[in-house]
C-alpha cells in the first residue's frame, strides 16, 4: 500500500526486503534497524512479510533434535586403515596415478638411454635406415663407454697395438678406411671423447689425434667430426670442434682425405711422444667397427628390447592420457 | 577433565582423550549432518568420517572455538557426501518416511500428542530443507535449527557475514513458501493464524513474537550496552 504511495517506496521496499531476515535475528546495524522500522511503520506488505518470516523461523527453531544413533569414536583401525582410502580411490584417481607412474618410467627409460650412451640416439636413426651392423657396433662401444671405462681403455690400447704397424707403414689406405667408416661408428664414442677433451683441452686444441691415449676410437671420431662441418684443418683443430661432438646428430658427410690426414700429421709433429699412438687412429676407427659387427646380433636384440619397452611405455602413456581426458569430460 | 585439557591430550596423540572430547559434540554433529543430508545412514557415515578427519587434522587446530572448527569439518564431510551423491543420483536423499522417529529422537517431557506433532513438523521441515540449494540449506541448519550466531556460521563455513545473511535470507524465503504451500500437513498449532490456526495458534504466535522478537531484542540490546 504505502509502497505505492511514495516514490521512495519501491527502493525502501527492496532495501527492507533484503534485510528483513537479518532484522529478525537482530543482526542489523542501528542505522539499518531505524530505516527498516521506519518503513515497516507504514508498509503493510513488509509487516506481513515479517510476520510470515518470524513464523517460519519459529517453526524451524522447534524442529526436534535427533539423537545420535550410536557413539562415534575414532578407533585405532580407522587411523591405521590405509585400506580405506585405497578402496575409496576413484577410477579417475587410479588412472591419473597410473599415468604419472608410466610417464615417470618413460622418462627414466629414455633418460637412461641418453645417459647410458649419448651415442645411442643417432644410432637409433641409423637402425631406422637399416644399418644393423653399424648399430650393433655403436651399441657395443656405447656400452663399453658407460659400463666399463677400464675395459674400453684396455680395448683401445689393444687396438692401438694392432693398428700401430699398419699406420706407420702406409698412412694413405688407413685414411681411406677412416673416411669410409659409417657415420654411426664415429658418433658412438663421442661421450668418451668429449669428456676427455674437457680434461685435456690443450691436447684437443693442438691436435685431436693426441687424445688417442685413452681411446683410439675417440681420436678417429675427432678427425671426422672436425672434418665434417669444416674441411679446413686449421679450424678443425680448434676447441670449438668439441661441443659439436655432443650434438653429432647429422649424419656426417664422408670427409675428404686431406682434412682427415692433416690433424694426424700435426699431432705427430707437435707431440712426438703421443704421435705413435695418434697415428694409427684411422684404421683403429675401422677396426672396432669390424670387431663389434661380429657380436652384432645379440646387441641388436638388447637394443630392440630396449626400444620395445620404450614403445610400449609410450603407447601406454598415450592410452592413459586419453582415458584421463575422457573420464574427466564425463564428470 | 575439561575441554582444553582434553584438547591438549588429544593433540598429543591420545586417542581416548579425543574420543571423550567429541562425546559432547556427537549429537550436535550428527544433527547437523542429518539435517543437511536428510538421510540417517549418510549422516552417521559423515559424522564418523568427520571425526576421523578431525583427529588427523587436530595438530592444525590453533585455538579458538573447537565447536566451530569441528563443525567446519562436519559440514565439509557433508559437502563431500552431497557431491558424491550428485555424481551417483541413484542414491536417494529423501527422508525415510518409514523411519520410526519416536524411537530415536530426543524425548522431551512433552505430552505424547505434542511430541508426535513435533515429529510431523520435523519431517515437513526436513522435506523443505531438501528443496533448498546446498549452500542455503547448510546455513539454515546452522542458524535456524541449531541457533548459531551469524559470526560463528561465517567462521565455520569460511564465508563472509554478508554471504551468511544473503543465503539465510533466500533460504528462509523459500522455506516460507514451502511451509505455506504445505500448510495442510502442519499440525494445527503450528499453522499461521491467518491460514486457519485459530485462536490458540494466534496466541502462541503472539507469545512467540514477544518472546523471540521484541523481548529478546530488548534483552540483547541491554546486554550489548555493557559489552
Amino acid at each position: 500500500m504505502s509502497k505505492l504511495g511514495s516514490g521512495m517506496g519501491g527502493r525502501e521496499h527492496a532495501y527492507v526486503e533484503k534485510r528483513l531476515s537479518a532484522y529478525v535475528d537482530d543482526e542489523v546495524s542501528g542505522r539499518e534497524r531505524r530505516r527498516i522500522e521506519a518503513h515497516l511503520a507504514h508498509c503493510e506488505a513488509c509487516r506481513a512479510d515479517l510476520r510470515t518470516l518470524r513464523w517460519t523461523v519459529g517453526l524451524l527453531h522447534q524442529a526436534p533434535q535427533v539423537k545420535a544413533p550410536r557413539r562415534f569414536v575414532v578407533r585405532e583401525a580407522d587411523l591405521a586403515g590405509t585400506r580405506r582410502p585405497m578402496r575409496r580411490m576413484s577410477p579417475l584417481a587410479v588412472t591419473q596415478w597410473a599415468t604419472a607412474v608410466v610417464a615417470l618410467l618413460l622418462v627414466l627409460v629414455l633418460g637412461g638411454d641418453l645417459l647410458a650412451g649419448r651415442g645411442r640416439l643417432p644410432i637409433g636413426s641409423a637402425s631406422l635406415r637399416g644399418e644393423h651392423e653399424s648399430v650393433a657396433a655403436a651399441v657395443t662401444q656405447a656400452a663399453a663407454t658407460d659400463t666399463a671405462r677400464t675395459d674400453e681403455t684396455a680395448q683401445a690400447e689393444e687396438r692401438v697395438a694392432q693398428a700401430l704397424p699398419e699406420a706407420t707403414s702406409s698412412p694413405a689406405p688407413m685414411i681411406k678406411s677412416q673416411a669410409a667408416a659409417p657415420p654411426t661408428a664415429e658418433e658412438a664414442p663421442k661421450a668418451a671423447e668429449s669428456e676427455r677433451a674437457g680434461e685435456t683441452p690443450m691436447a684437443a686444441m693442438k691436435a685431436p689425434g693426441v687424445e688417442a691415449t685413452e681411446g683410439v676410437t675417440a681420436t678417429g671420431e675427432a678427425g671426422i667430426m672436425l672434418a665434417a662441418p669444416e674441411p679446413s684443418p686449421t679450424t678443425a683443430g680448434g676447441p670449438q670442434g668439441e661441443p659439436q661432438g655432443g650434438g653429432g646428430l647429422p649424419p656426417a658427410p664422408l670427409p675428404t682425405e686431406p682434412p682427415a690426414i692433416e690433424p694426424q700429421q700435426t699431432a705427430q709433429e707437435d707431440m712426438p711422444r703421443l704421435g705413435a699412438q695418434a697415428a694409427p687412429t684411422p684404421s683403429a676407427v675401422a677396426e672396432p667397427y669390424g670387431l663389434t659387427a661380429r657380436a652384432g646380433s645379440e646387441n641388436t636384440t638388447v637394443l630392440l628390447l630396449w626400444r620395445g619397452i620404450e614403445a610400449i611405455l609410450g603407447l601406454a602413456l598415450v592410452a592413459l592420457l586419453i582415458a584421463v581426458v575422457w573420464m574427466r569430460s564425463r564428470r | 577433565m575439561e575441554e582444553s585439557a582434553l584438547l591438549v591430550a588429544a593433540q598429543g596423540g591420545e586417542r581416548e582423550a579425543f574420543n571423550r572430547l567429541i562425546l559432547d559434540y556427537q549429537d550436535l554433529s550428527y544433527n547437523v549432518a542429518y539435517r543437511i543430508l536428510g538421510d540417517p545412514d549418510a549422516a552417521a557415515d559423515a559424522t564418523q568420517d568427520a571425526f576421523i578427519s578431525a583427529y588427523r587434522a587436530l595438530s592444525g587446530f590453533r585455538g579458538g572455538s573447537f565447536r566451530s572448527w569441528l563443525l567446519r569439518i562436519v559440514t565439509n564431510a557433508c559437502y563431500d557426501v552431497l557431491r558424491a551423491h550428485k555424481r551417483h543420483p541413484t542414491v536417494s536423499l529423501d527422508a525415510d518416511p518409514e523411519l520410526d522417529w519416536a524411537e530415536w529422537t530426543e524425548g522431551d517431557e512433552e505430552p505424547p500428542e505434542e511430541f508426535a506433532e513435533r515429529q510431523d513438523l520435523g519431517q515437513l521441515i526436513q522435506r523443505g530443507l531438501q528443496e533448498l540449494p546446498d549452500d542455503q540449506r547448510v546455513v539454515m541448519v546452522l542458524c535456524d535449527i541449531h541457533g548459531m550466531a551469524y559470526k560463528e556460521i561465517a567462521r565455520t563455513l569460511g564465508v563472509s557475514l554478508g554471504t551468511v545473511k544473503s543465503r539465510l535470507s533466500r533460504g528462509r524465503e523459500k522455506m516460507r513458501e514451502y511451509l505455506r504451500g504445505n500448510a495442510e500437513l502442519l499440525p494445527a498449532r503450528y499453522r499461521l493464524y491467518s491460514e486457519g490456526g485459530g485462536a490458540a495458534g494466534l496466541m502462541s504466535l503472539l507469545v512467540e513474537w514477544l518472546d523471540d522478537g521484541l523481548l529478546g531484542r530488548l534483552l540483547r540490546r541491554g546486554a550489548g550496552r555493557y559489552e
